[in-house]
């Protein structure tokens, strides 16, 4: 994916920018927020990662500049003002998450990584009905699990915790991303909320078959790979 | 501002109150004044007839022996018979005398009272036959030319004058304590006005809105001053508030690009060492750094609300709803950990004005609280109503001297209830309270040991 970081502190910036290199991005960095909503308009990103308090421009003008000029690529904000009232003043400005500085490099990978999958599926916007991997069908009408044929009980949690790892295709589900997504939590919760869950899933989904099918990534979170 | 609150108002009102208790005063001040010029007034009345008698019967005795002394055979002594004057002959009449000589006949008028004793005394008499009113006279009786003397001057008249003076002094006291109390209603309406000015602004200041001011009150005197004092005060108030607030965030901003960096490196760290030891060291200090990170947005936010953070994000909550989601995120939790987990809930029937992603928070972290400091095998209960939402635990509970102080920042009880917090969650929750006008209650589970603890978030009706 080709992406644009605006951070101006040189040693985080660096950081950051190594690290989407290496995962195999074409990543610009830019540490004037003039120079980010000037690229920002001309070249086309996949993602956009704009910290809040630049110099030249802050990111938060910027994204609403590049909205004004209907630019619709995806936005994060990964920036030192963590309040809730920050994060929804630049949810509202039309960023599409929002992530608190310090942050583990897992975190900002697997969520670049859903906004650039969000941005390429954005296009086909077909209303699936039926989500599928493996051998494990979700009717998402019916709310109905099935594997291998034989249905699978979930209840509502579980249902919406499997269909969030389906939905991303394939990439890493941070923790932090599932409490966002599946119970809607915007806070750290010191209990393993997320790990309970995902052990009472799989005691549905695979104890029963005898095999792995979400595999845990250490230090980062969960995956369902094809 | 409605009629009755503003009539509530007035009562309250500290100029009424003043001119309520200043009539008072002056209603007893004049009762005593009035009593006392009574007395006077009465006393000097008696002393100028009383001297008035004794010139008249000295007068009359003197004139009673000459006549005696020059008509010695005859009977009938012959007086001026006007200068005695009779009671009995006129209803005017406000002076007499009689004699009686030592014969015991007695010449004008005559009873038994005139004569039994000498000096000054008032007695009242029935002067007309058939007649029941009783006058009142002031006499003085004495020996004249071998008999007795006595003269009268009636009393009625004079206290006829005396009786005047309650009324005067009532009227006066009257029509004092109507102005007085009307002056007083007049101040009281118009200071009140005054003070709900102060009143209602520093009721917005209380609730966060320190742009609020009383502004100009009119007239130049101690409530005007009071209320330049208060917008001063405020000035200056949010100033400090702004800059705080701003510090706040610049800590906020210049302490976590550090932090950032530290997590950066520590991070990079433990990739690069991934088998070795330093790449589990990395990973703990890691851990550690987080666990900081927690404890600091913690901190921040507990900042943020007690500043008066905005209630922008505040809407319609079912607090049933909310906690049956949370009931839905924990049950597991709970579960796993041990413990028996019960939801009660009531029908829902009212909503509450409230940000619910700090409502979740909150009862998140006594829902924590009660897994950290309970011990496995007993019941954890989610009970909520559209007012509240309890949790109870069957933990060694909180001792009652104890309870207000856990709410505060960084307190923690003994090393009991002490493993891994920083003693900010209550914090957290009774700062989320305050800023929605709710209160924490926390009370004991059972009446017996170990009593657990039960903390609500109750809202008011």
């Amino acid at each position: 994916m080709r992406l644009m970081v605006l951070e101006d502190d040189p040693e985080i910036g660096q950081w950051v920018y190594d690290g989407l290199t290496r995962e195999g991005h074409v990543v610009d960095w830019l540490k004037d927020g003039r120079e980010a909503l000037a690229a920002g308009s001309i070249n086309s990103y996949d993602v956009l990662i704009l910290d809040r308090m630049t110099p030249g421009l802050d990111g938060l003008s910027v994204l609403k500049a590049l909205r004004a000029a209907k630019v619709a690529t995806p936005v994060l904000f990964l920036t030192a003002m963590g309040d809730v009232d920050d994060r929804v003043e630049g949810l509202e400005a039309g960023g599409d998450d929002y992530l608190a500085k310090p942050f583990a490099f897992s975190e900002l990978k697997a969520r670049v990584g859903a906004l650039g999958r969000r941005s390429s599926s954005s296009a086909e916007q077909t209303e699936t009905t039926k989500l599928s991997v493996k051998d494990i069908e979700l009717d998402l009408l019916r709310r109905k699990c099935t594997r291998a044929g034989q249905d699978v009980d979930l209840n509502g949690k579980e249902f919406a915790l499997l269909e969030a790892l389906i939905r991303s295709n394939g990439r890493i589900q941070t923790r932090n991303m599932l409490l966002e997504k599946v119970w809607n939590m915007n806070f750290d919760p010191t209990t393993s909320v997320v790990e309970t869950h995902i052990s009472r899933l799989r005691g549905k989904i695979e104890k029963p078959f005898g095999d792995t099918v979400i595999r845990t990534v250490r230090g980062a979170g969960y995956v369902i790979e094809d | 501002m409605s009629l009755r609150t503003e009539v509530k108002g007035l009562f309250r009102s500290s100029a009424l109150r003043l001119s309520l208790a200043l009539s008072v005063l002056f209603v007893l001040i004049l009762l005593v004044a009035g009593g006392v010029a009574q007395y006077l007034l009465s006393e000097a009345l008696e002393d100028q007839i009383d001297d008035d008698l004794k010139v008249r019967f000295e007068t009359l005795a003197v004139q009673v022996s000459q006549s005696l002394n020059g008509e010695d055979d005859d009977d009938e002594p012959e007086f001026e018979v006007d200068l005695f004057g009779d009671p009995r002959q006129s209803d005017n009449l406000i002076f007499f005398a009689s004699f009686q000589a030592r014969s015991g006949d007695t010449l004008g008028f005559s009873s038994r009272r005139l004569f039994s004793r000498n000096g000054h005394r008032t007695i009242p008499l029935k002067v007309e036959a058939g007649d029941d009113e009783v006058s009142l006279w002031r006499i003085y009786t004495g020996p004249a030319a071998g008999g007795r003397l006595t003269v009268a001057q009636r009393w009625d008249t004079a206290e006829d004058l005396l009786e005047l003076l309650p009324g005067a002094f009532i009227a006066a006291g009257a029509i004092a304590t109507v102005l007085t109390i009307s002056a007083g209603i007049g101040f009281g309406y118009v200071a009140q006005r005054r003070l709900g000015k102060i009143t209602r602004a520093l009721d917005e200041i209380a609730e966060g809105n320190l742009s609020a001011r009383v502004g100009a009150l009119g007239r130049r005197d101690d409530l005007g001053d009071l209320a330049s004092h208060i917008d001063a005060t405020t000035d200056r108030l949010e100033v400090l508030l702004r800059q705080t607030r701003e510090l706040s965030i610049n800590i906020a901003h210049d302490l976590k690009t550090p932090l950032t960096r530290l997590r950066v490196r520590l991070e990079a760290l433990a990739l690069e060492n991934e088998e070795g030891r330093a790449g589990e060291t990395a990973e703990r200090a890691l851990a550690e750094l987080d666990r900081i990170l927690i404890t600091f947005d913690a901190i921040l936010q507990i900042a943020r609300m007690d500043a008066g953070a905005s209630k922008k994000r505040f809407e319609d909550v079912d607090l049933v709803q909310l906690a049956s989601e949370l009931s839905d995120a924990y049950s597991p939790v709970i579960e796993d950990s041990g413990f028996r987990f019960e939801f009660e809930s009531t029908v829902p029937a009212a909503t509450v004005r409230a940000d619910p992603a700090l409502i979740k928070q909150a009862i998140a972290n006594l829902i924590e609280n009660a897994l950290r400091y309970s011990v496995p095998g007993g019941a954890i209960r989610l009970i909520a109503t559209p007012k509240s939402i309890c949790v109870a635990d069957e933990g060694p509970g909180i001792p009652d001297e104890d309870k207000p102080r856990v709410l505060k920042p960084f307190v923690r009880l003994d090393e009991a209830r002490s493993n891994g917090g920083f003693g900010l969650g209550l914090a957290l929750v009774q700062a989320v309270a305050q800023l929605h006008k709710a209160d924490v209650v926390l009370v004991d589970t059972k009446k017996v040991a170990p009593v657990g603890l039960t903390a609500s978030l109750v809202f008011k009706a």
